[in-house]
């Protein structure tokens, strides 16, 4: 398989698919497009390292996606993540043998009609329910979720150890469930 | 080197019972990792007892799919200002 670069068809082939990936992952238009402007500009001077095994899009999405992770580890040096203790409070009772509250509690009618759901109404449910997340909460399970990453990658680039990491997981998922949950059961 | 993930509740205690809050950050971290046999031990045995956290195991991978599914149709577009822009700063290297 034999790829080679066209930079003269990036714009057209591959900004709005980066700048969708982005803005995604950084949620901010005027930075989302910067990152794609950049990842143009350094894919195109750093053509000659271009082994041609990755498709032009993948490589040009693995530039943009260290651009990104750039931004975390910029944002990590200016502010902690913290997860307080009490952040759980909603869904378990502290209080007791940290049952879950009834609140908070998945039962079976919950997230049933799920994947019975139109595919444009299902997005727009979990997308409000992701950007809910606290910024990085966000972020850092969409690498998980979504890219795949490895858990050592995450915590690097956010500056958190592994055990933060899970709680970040074990919180952000709580939360995601719960509000797909209810806005599934009162629109 | 990164030490193996703990749960920050359970950290230097080995016991068998385990709490929601437990099993439930002991489901997501299962989802990406293999646990220890003591860890899946109880877990397994939670999840045989306890059909609240049992449901939350089964909607918390229905939420893995749709959560990958929902930004894979994803698509947004760059300002046409912004290509322009972009396209010229590549014409201009290109000289």
């Amino acid at each position: 398989m034999n790829n080679t670069l066209q930079p003269d068809q990036w714009v057209s082939n591959y900004a709005d698919y980066l700048y969708s990936y982005a803005h995604y992952r950084i949620n901010s238009k005027e930075q989302a497009e910067d990152l794609v402007q950049e990842t143009f500009l350094s894919g195109y001077k750093n053509m000659a390292q271009y082994k041609g095994i990755a498709n032009e899009k993948t490589w040009l999405t693995s530039i943009l996606k260290n651009k990104i992770i750039d931004v975390y580890r910029m944002n990590a040096r200016t502010s902690k993540v913290v997860i307080n203790e009490s952040d759980f409070g909603y869904f378990f009772d502290e209080e007791g043998k940290s049952h879950w509250t009834n609140i908070a509690a998945p039962n079976p009618l919950t997230l049933s009609g799920l994947d019975q759901l139109q595919q444009n109404e299902m997005r727009r449910i979990v997308d409000k329910c992701m950007d809910l997340l606290p910024a990085v909460w966000k972020q850092v399970s969409t690498m998980k979720l979504i890219d795949e990453e490895k858990t050592e990658t995450i915590c690097k680039a956010f500056d958190i150890t592994p055990s933060n990491f899970w709680v970040i997981m074990h919180r952000a998922k709580l939360q995601l469930r719960d509000c797909i949950d209810k806005t599934l059961n009162h629109d | 080197m990164i030490k193996k993930a703990t749960v920050n509740n359970m950290e230097g205690k080995k016991k068998f019972m385990i709490t929601c809050r437990e099993a439930t950050e002991l489901t997501v971290i299962s989802e990406f990792e293999k646990l220890s046999f003591s860890r899946r031990i109880s877990l397994w045995f939670h999840m045989l007892i306890c059909k609240v956290c049992h449901l939350f195991q089964q909607q918390s991978n229905e939420l893995n799919e749709a959560i990958k599914k929902n930004e894979e149709g994803k698509s947004l577009s760059l300002s046409l200002e912004k290509k322009e822009e972009i396209s010229l700063l590549l014409n201009e290297l290109r000289k």
